[in-house]
């Protein structure tokens, strides 16, 4: 301790470190502190540096910097240091991280975009914000997770978009590492090039167009409402920088459940677009009036097929003109009415303006 | 506007029968707390449903009212209202884009 006094009963420096902090480093600025507050991994002969470690290599002195950020932001938001620890310690070891944030802020833009406007994936996506409650408060294999749920997410979007559209859309994990960076940016405090300089062109963007900073997924949901494209793809680029905070659970929660139900208008899931004639996938025709009634009531084909088939006692009704049809119904009190001919003649709910009320699962 | 014009607009639409809609205005009012009984029937060209209502008057006529257009209409929907002494009597008309109309006659009463 030849800088500077040192109090060893209260912890503390009685004079002030020569280094002046790092404002990404809140414990630094802390001109008192010692070694950040961090006796275990780190010592500090001058008042600066673990002693062996000025003998390291370059890229093995720049890893315990990102990895006493790392530490600091950990402990500054009571997550797990291990991570943290184990990246100074490796580095000490000879063992050197690879980043790899070659990514597009386009593809990144897309995939995300595919993801939080697909009425499949929405769901999962509102599961993967719930997931990242562990995120936030767990470790390395918990961001990992939500990085892996984002993708297996994406997936599922092209496999639906595959089967439904006969589109299929790149599944190579375009955004994986980018995505990944930025968790570690918000929740490790790992700094990269790349993900700063892209955090911060959109950041600068989204200035020049007024949107508050720090974007995050409540700008997102309300483009969504809105239906601003191009700035739901800017907000969706600085949304990323900040993906690993989720810093309002709670309220994300709801707004994900807004955005569904927008995200179904905006995508056509009110509005198919089923006309007379038009086929379920079991063949079933409908009329004008019930292809009508599909698409502003949210009925899918897929929906009328599946209410269709597993009702096993469907109710027969006569009208005054001795016309006959035959209700059937699930167990949420969606209703499919069909003709004597098998054709769809109407399909509703009792819930507000007869809309098709989905699984409690997928709400 | 009355009713004369109204009807003069349906002149001009694809008014008919619909089956579908006679499954959707009986499913809506079997759920409705306020309805005592309903009838429903088809005549001259017409929708016909006659409401008895627990609470009768304007206010929940009109919300009654409100609510079965809201949930039977097409794209385009006129009514009018014409007031008795002891019930209400709206005309509606709705229609798609296509012209496909229907005309529907709701009488509540007490």
């Amino acid at each position: 301790m030849n800088a500077r006094y040192y109090d060893s009963k209260i912890a503390r420096f009685l004079s002030e470190d020569t280094y002046t902090g790092d404002e990404y480093d809140p414990l630094s600025l802390n001109l008192y502190t010692y070694c950040s507050n961090n006796p275990i991994i780190y010592t500090d002969p001058t008042g600066h540096w673990q002693e062996k470690d000025s003998t390291l290599s370059s890229s093995a002195q720049a890893q315990i910097l990102e990895a006493t950020k790392e530490y600091n932001y950990a402990k500054t938001h009571k997550l797990s240091t291990a991570a943290a620890e184990k990246k100074a310690n490796d580095a000490r070891k000879g063992k050197i991280y690879k980043t790899d944030t070659k990514v597009s802020a386009s593809s990144i833009a897309n995939d995300l975009k595919t993801v939080l406007s697909s009425k499949y994936v929405s769901d999962k996506a509102k599961s993967d914000v719930k997931k990242s409650k562990v995120a936030v408060a767990g470790t390395t294999v918990a961001g990992r997770t939500i990085v892996n749920e984002i993708n297996t997410a994406r997936k599922s979007t092209n496999n639906v978009n595959s089967q439904g559209t006969g589109k299929t859309t790149s599944t190579q994990g375009v955004g994986t590492s980018y995505i990944e960076s930025s968790l570690n940016q918000l929740v490790y405090g790992n700094y990269t090039d790349d993900v700063t300089l892209l955090g911060t062109g959109a950041q600068i963007l989204t200035g020049i167009i007024g949107i508050d900073l720090p974007a995050d997924i409540r700008d997102i949901t309300a483009d969504l409402s809105n239906g601003d494209v191009g700035k739901l793809a800017i907000d969706t680029l600085a949304f990323l920088p900040v993906v690993g905070s989720f810093k309002y659970v709670d309220e994300v929660d709801t707004l994900l459940k807004n955005g569904n139900e927008v995200t179904t208008v905006i995508k056509g899931g009110n509005n198919a677009g089923y006309k007379a004639n038009d086929t379920t996938p079991k063949g079933r025709t409908f009329t004008e009036h019930a292809a009508e009634r599909a698409n502003e009531r949210g009925f899918s084909t897929k929906n009328i097929d599946d209410i269709v088939d597993n009702c096993k006692k469907p109710k027969t009704k006569v009208d005054w003109e001795g016309k006959k049809t035959y209700e059937y119904v699930d167990n949420r009190g969606n209703k499919v009415v069909l003709n004597e001919k098998g054709g769809i003649v109407s399909v509703h709910s009792p819930a507000s303006g007869g809309k098709y009320i989905p699984s409690p699962s997928k709400k | 506007m009355d009713k004369q014009t109204l009807l003069k607009i349906a002149e001009q639409l694809n008014c008919e029968y619909e089956i579908g809609l006679t499954s959707e205005i009986n499913d809506f009012l079997e759920n409705q707390s306020n309805v005592n009984s309903f009838h429903l029937s088809y005549e001259d060209n017409y929708f016909k449903v006659s409401i008895r209502l627990k609470e009768f008057g304007l206010t929940e006529s009109k919300l009654l009212f409100s609510s079965l257009a809201c949930f039977i209409e097409y794209t385009s929907t006129f009514y009018v209202r014409e007031d008795f002494e002891d019930y209400f009597e709206y005309t509606l008309l709705s229609s798609m884009r296509s012209k496909k109309a229907f005309l529907c006659r709701v009488i509540f009463t007490s």
